[in-house]
């Protein structure tokens, strides 16, 4: 089944939403007087309605934004790709003869559809270069040789400064490079750049670089597809083939063919008969034996021919486009990984929590019109024309809120883009798209239309809700009744027993009447049912069979949740059999409910949700990468906050206790400490909505901020290298000498002592062996058989310098290890010992004092190599820089494995108090490392970290527009209250209470429901983080500082909600209010 | 039947309405001969459960009301008589017995039946006057007549006509706010009377009014009585309210202990509205 396309869904949304209004805008015109009533009532309370309107608002504009957002990325996302192709339609990549290519653009060049064509050479990852200006090196660079005749073809470039350049002005050691080069390796205009051929020195060519591109070019789908960024070196085709001949290739030829067809060009031109590039496309793969490209975002390779349609295929083709899905970032920031994954979460909830104050607000209108309602009732108006007038009433404010929303949805996608684009890039794969506003008219015509229909479907359910009402409770303004709960024997017998008069006579009925109380008697049966569990525990097993069979994570959550709920229904019914109270037994019930629910959910929650917060997914293993399902996401982060509530709010009464034997001693609180605090626990239910709902937004606020900031001082160097700040890799020095004529492994670890200011310690990490082709280690666990472990590339070597002064704290030590750093000197010490990194869901101990156990490792690398025998005393980090297996050199010796000289790594740890910069320079003065070719890396992770702080920042900026809907909840009860309680605030009044008193009543009950709210979302967010975190490492660091901020910001705020209504309180007039009693 | 007659025929169109509802009497005997004015409760019992505890608030009453009658409950505070008024409109449930409404039992009545059966044979005046603030006086007294299905021209003619039988025409776009006590509770009157009942249920109806009104508002209910045969039914704590009505009902802890008759002769119109022997009395209002 096809997904409905975006102009469908908007069409279908508008029909429904239209068809809805007409119908209510029919039910007015039938009934002008219910319009009038409906419509005056908006008007009716401009202060009401304005907070109305705003909580609507809100809501409308989390729904607009979430639309506007994903529009706003496609676009970007079509114009950056446009912006890399340039003109060009089609392609063909390859590995071609000169005879081939001469043919195919003869035949090309001479047929009707095609403007113009010709071929280009391009390699990716092809090319280090080194810049003589900055005496940096950059490896993987991409290569573009391109002919004069390819402006015909890719049509206008321009530089940064906007300025028209020409590929066939370049000449023969010219270069331009893309802009991705000079934001990258800082490369400038002028710049001389020694470009090596596939990293080959003796394959050089020294060029100047004459522009730097606005853009990266990309002529081919894998590239185009992936959005990344690309370093870019294009130079004349003429200057790069001759070197290729001569040392690579015998006879170098264009690999990619670049086809422009007939037309204006861009997305909108497709061809004088609708046919764009079909022609050539036919041509081009009957020519080459080529099919287009199938394999996704993966990068051109040569062995085997491939069609590129350029436009509109790959130039549309988005479908749900992220700027941070697919990159390094994802994988290495938890942070892109909930913005990715979690962003349309959050903005369901948010969504939901406006709807929950939707809720409240009516309810509180309804309260406000309760004596109206009533009498409205008591002369004869139906529970359908109370509906109607709410519904008249609620279709106002949903047409007006969802039309304001839209705006400022709008406004806030522009303010998310900005924010977004000052997010710094995490990597080289990043992308770097520029992001720009742009809401397509499907989508702002959905988002409006569901922002009414989902008003309207609240407004609705609450409308039906409120038309309960109990006419006599309403009109003199008592308590409502409590719902009888009639015996399930008796609602049985309703099913086939007609009503009877006082003499037990059947009264007579009409067939309509007789179906209708037949299936009002048969809801009831089953909703008394599921009340007192049974039936709710049925629902519950046939869900989880259904789910079992299908193996959705999300519903059988859904099935466990009712099976839980249906228990503690079932003690609720069961117990007063017993004799027991039947207040202990409603405690019991909903707490077990409320325990059941947080355990079960935790439990669940916190392997499902580590694919989105952990810090370093390479910790999970390969098997667990899998995304869980939307639903199941949702469940994890609703159910414990539901659970943690009904806990909480089912034994409020004895907190409430508590503080009150508290607050008695404090002698101006004595009088309003029992008041304030006795009505939470009164109304439980609107209690409960509200700490339900500030909960939630505090708890997912909490769990981001907390897990992802943790996870940014988990990233430390003294976690991560052990305390080690620079490296020198030693495929560089491979490169650089790969005959090992000049040994530069003795200077470099004798700096500590040549470079004694700047360097404090150099330790060289190698290879134990060749890894390319060697065989798997393999591991041998307790209790199972050993198995080859591909996770790891092969085994390292570690100097002693490395393992006497690593800070590396390690996950687990095996058993008869009191320290980190005991394990660390039986590693150095003594031969056989080893560490290995953790890996989740392998089987690998996780908790300390493990028994040892061993690996084996390949004597060296040959595919057929003997296998060695380690013994493990140590698990190391999973973020851990290296993630392999790493031993001594006494133990390489023990186990006989001959030294291997290659892919060795130097790492310097800095004297305190050198910058990086002054510590690299140093290093590359002394060694002349520039002019070598060697590259020194910086180990800090600075960059990723400002990545996931900025984007932790963002998502707990937007999860912080949602407090608003918690303030505005606390605001509307505390209305509520007042409006309610007026009488007794009089009386209070009359009674000797002063406003302060009455104001302070009403806050300290304000500040009980916030308290709570607060502490149980926070409590939460902070134990699922660590139940996450625990999984993957030892180490929880709580970031202290900014969780109290968030804390007090959210209290303030909410706080300050009230100050309205309490005031109102403190302003009731006694006599007034007791006119009445 | 009720005939249709064109109402730009007549100037007063106060008085031509309330010549339908004597034509619209002419009909109320049932089939069975039953008066439709009559009220028939037999051994009510209600019981409020407040959760911990269960409340008798009737404990078996018996009434019977004749139509064209003035009848006033009294009795103590929490002695049941607003739960029998309740119970007796319909509006509140009963837990046992029975109630008959013009020969209809309403236990027997869906709640939609129930409240169609209640705008179309009772009306309700109460001691807060509940007219809906963001409506006009005169749109307040419409509104159950175009919920029930009156066609707006003949509802906005009843609606006037009420108004003006009670004397506030000048008030009818006023809102609510904008009027004195006495005036709302004639409005909310005239929203009753709109409705054409054969009953009218009054709680306390004098509650929130000085004197001066309170007698105002007797005195228009007993014109109304007299001149138009409605039955009226007050729950009413002033003696000297309860001494104007034709019978007393006192009531204590949930029991009618007693019931006597204040006034000799009750006023029933007949069918062509011809004034009960002894003519209407002249008011001055």
């Amino acid at each position: 089944m096809h997904n409905p396309s975006p102009t469908t869904l908007a069409l279908l949304l508008a029909g429904l939403t239209a068809g809805i209004l007409l119908v209510v805008l029919s039910l007015g015109a039938s009934n002008p007087i219910l319009w009038r009533l409906g419509l005056r009532n908006v008007l009716r309370r401009p202060g009401q309605t304005v907070i109305m309107l705003a909580g609507l608002m809100l809501a409308a504009v989390f729904i607009t934004a979430s639309f506007g957002l994903q529009d706003s990325f496609n676009q970007s996302m079509v114009s950056d790709r446009l912006m890399k192709m340039g003109n060009v339609d089609e392609a063909v990549s390859g590995t071609f003869t000169q005879s081939q290519i001469n043919e195919a653009l003869t035949h090309l060049q001479s047929m009707p559809e095609v403007q113009a064509a010709t071929g280009i050479f391009y390699m990716p990852r092809g090319a280090r270069i080194f810049s003589e200006r900055t005496g940096l090196s950059t490896n993987n660079q991409y290569l573009y040789g391109i002919p004069p005749t390819f402006d015909q073809v890719y049509g206008p470039l321009t530089d940064t400064q906007g300025h028209r350049l020409h590929f066939a002005d370049l000449g023969p050691n010219d270069a331009f490079v893309s802009s991705t080069v000079a934001r990258d390796e800082h490369v400038q205009v002028g710049d001389r750049l020694q470009v090596a051929l596939f990293g080959q020195r003796n394959a050089t060519i020294a060029v100047t670089v004459r522009a730097v591109l606005s853009t990266d070019l990309a002529v081919t789908d894998g590239e185009l597809e992936f959005d990344g960024s690309y370093p870019e070196i294009i130079m004349p085709l003429t200057t790069i083939l001759p070197p290729l001949a001569q040392h690579h290739l015998a006879q170098p030829v264009p690999d990619v063919l670049c086809v422009k067809n007939i037309g204006q060009g861009g997305l909108d031109d497709s061809g004088p008969d609708g046919r764009r590039g079909l022609p050539v496309l036919d041509y081009l793969g009957h020519f080459f034996h080529a099919a287009p490209d199938a394999r996704g975002f993966f990068p051109t390779y040569f062995d085997s021919t491939i069609l590129h349609p350029l436009k509109p295929d790959i130039a549309e083709n988005q479908g749900n486009f992220s700027p941070l899905d697919n990159k390094s970032d994802f994988i290495a920031s938890p942070a892109a990984r909930q913005f990715s994954l979690l962003l349309p979460t959050f903005t369901a909830l948010l969504v939901g929590a406006g709807m929950l104050l939707l809720v409240l607000l009516c309810l509180l209108l309804a309260t406000e019109r309760r004596g109206e309602l009533g009498m409205s009732r008591a002369i004869g108006l139906q529970r359908q024309h109370l509906v109607q007038v709410l519904l008249i009433e609620g279709s106002g404010y949903a047409v007006i809120a969802s039309s304001l929303g839209l705006l400022l949805g709008v406004g806030m996608v522009a303010l998310e883009l900005a924010a977004l684009s000052q997010v710094p890039a995490a990597g080289v794969l990043s992308s770097h798209i520029a992001l720009h506003l742009w809401v397509s008219r499907s989508g702002l015509l959905s988002s409006w239309c569901l922002s009414v229909l989902t008003m309207l479907v609240v407004v609705f359910v609450t409308a039906v809700w409120i038309s309960r009402i109990n006419i006599v409770a309403a009109i003199r303004n008592l308590d409502d009744p409590l719902p009888a709960h009639t015996a399930l024997g008796t609602l049985l017998r309703a099913l086939w027993t007609s009503p009877r008069d006082a003499a037990g006579q059947p009264l007579p009925e009409t067939a309509a009447h007789r179906l209708g109380r037949r299936g009002s008697a048969l809801l009831r049966l089953l909703w008394e049912g599921f009340l007192r569990g049974p039936l709710c525990l049925l629902i519950g097993i046939l869900l989880f069979k259904l789910a079992g069979a299908q193996l959705d994570g999300g519903w059988q959550q859904l099935s466990v949740i009712l099976l839980i709920a249906g228990a503690g229904l079932l003690v609720n019914w069961l117990l007063p059999l017993l004799k027991i109270l039947p207040r202990l037994t409603r405690r019991l019930s909903v707490s077990l409910i409320g325990v059941g629910w947080l355990v079960y959910s935790i439990w669940v929650g916190k392997d499902l949700l580590l694919l989105l917060f952990v810090s370093d997914v390479s910790a999970l293993g390969t098997h667990q990468l899998n995304s869980p399902s939307s639903f199941a996401v949702l469940l994890s982060l609703l159910v414990p906050i539901l659970g943690t509530v009904m806990l909480v709010m089912s034994n409020a009464d004895l907190l409430v206790r508590l503080l009150t034997l508290l607050l008695r001693r404090v002698r101006a609180l004595a009088p309003v400490s029992r008041i304030g605090l006795a009505y939470p626990t009164t109304f439980r239910f609107r209690s409960g909505i509200t700490v339900a709902l500030l909960g939630l937004i505090t708890f997912l606020i909490i769990l981001v901020v907390t897990n992802n900031l943790s996870s940014i001082q988990q990233s430390g160097l003294q976690t991560t290298t052990g305390n080690f700040q620079l490296e020198i890799d030693g495929t560089d020095l491979d490169a650089v000498d790969p005959a090992h004529t000049t040994n530069l492994n003795a200077p470099l670890l004798a700096t500590p002592q040549t470079l004694r200011q700047e360097i404090a310690l150099a330790t060289r990490v190698r290879f134990a062996y060749d890894p390319h082709n060697a065989q798997p280690i393999r591991l041998s666990l307790p209790g199972n058989q050993a198995y080859p472990f591909t996770h790891f590339p092969g085994a390292l070597v570690v100097d002693t310098t490395f393992l006497s002064n690593t800070t590396m704290p390690l996950f687990a030590r095996a058993q008869g290890y009191d320290s980190d750093r005991q394990v660390w000197n039986a590693v150095r010490d003594q031969p056989g010992y080893a560490v290995l990194p953790y890996v989740g869901n392998v089987g690998l101990p996780t908790h300390q004092g493990f028994a040892p156990f061993s690996v084996k490792v390949p004597e060296n690398g040959d595919p057929h190599a003997p296998y060695r025998q380690v013994t493990v005393i140590g698990l190391i980090p999973s973020n851990a820089y290296w993630g392999t297996l790493l031993f001594s050199e006494k133990t390489e010796a023990a186990i006989g494995a001959t030294p291997y000289d290659r892919f060795a790594f130097y790492y310097f740890r800095l004297q305190s108090g050198v910058s990086l910069v002054q510590g690299a320079s140093a290093l590359n003065n002394a060694l002349q490392l520039s002019a070598h070719g060697i590259a020194l890396n910086s180990l800090e992770q600075g960059t990723l970290d400002a990545y996931t702080a900025s984007l932790t920042l963002f998502l707990a900026a937007y999860l912080a527009m949602g407090l608003l809907f918690g303030a505005f909840s606390i605001g509307v009860i505390t209305s509520r209250a007042v409006v309610e309680r007026r009488q007794q605030i009089g009386m209070l009044r009359a009674l000797g209470f002063s406003r302060a008193l009455v104001r302070w009543s009403f806050l300290l009950e304000a500040s009980f429901v916030i308290t709570l709210s607060l502490l149980a979302g926070s409590l939460l967010a902070w134990w699922l983080a660590y139940q996450i975190t625990r999984q993957v490492s030892q180490q929880f660091p709580f970031p202290f500082g900014p969780v109290v901020l968030l804390l007090l910001g959210s209290y303030l705020v909410a706080l300050l909600c009230t100050v309205l209504p309490v005031r109102r309180a403190s302003r009731v007039p006694p006599a007034e209010a007791l006119r009445y009693e | 039947m009720t005939e249709a007659i064109p109402l730009a025929m007549h100037r007063d169109e106060g008085r031509f309405w309330f010549m339908k509802i004597k034509m619209k009497q002419g009909s109320l005997l049932t089939q069975d001969g039953t008066d439709k004015g009559q009220v028939e409760a037999v051994q009510v019992c209600k019981t409020y459960d407040t959760g911990s505890a269960s409340v008798q608030a009737l404990q078996g009453v018996s009434l019977r009301i004749q139509r064209g009658e003035v009848v006033a409950i009294m009795g103590p505070s929490g002695c049941g008589k607003t739960t029998l008024l309740n119970c007796l409109s319909g509006l509140d449930s009963v837990s046992s017995g029975t109630i008959k409404i013009a020969g209809q039992d309403i236990r027997g009545l869906s709640d939609r039946e129930l409240t169609a059966f209640r705008a179309r044979e009772m009306g309700f005046v109460f001691q807060t006057y509940n007219l809906l603030p963001v409506l006009t006086g005169l749109e307040n007294v419409e509104l159950p007549l175009l919920v029930s299905g009156v066609a707006p021209r003949e509802a906005r003619a009843r609606a006037r006509a009420s108004i003006e039988l009670v004397g506030l025409l000048a008030w009818a776009r006023h809102r609510p706010a904008e009027m004195s006590g006495g005036q709302r509770q004639r409005f909310a009157i005239a929203r009753t009377l709109a409705a054409m009942p054969s009953i009218v249920w009054a709680d306390e109806p004098t509650g929130a009014l000085d004197s001066t009104t309170s007698q105002e508002v007797i005195d228009l209910m007993l014109h109304l009585n007299r001149e138009h045969g409605l039955t009226f039914v007050w729950v009413t704590h002033a003696m000297e309210v309860a001494q104007q009505a034709h019978r007393l009902v006192t009531m204590r802890d949930g029991l009618i202990e007693a019931d006597r008759s204040l006034k000799a002769e009750i006023s029933v119109p007949n069918a062509l509205g011809t004034p009960p022997p002894g003519g209407p009395k002249q008011e001055n209002r």
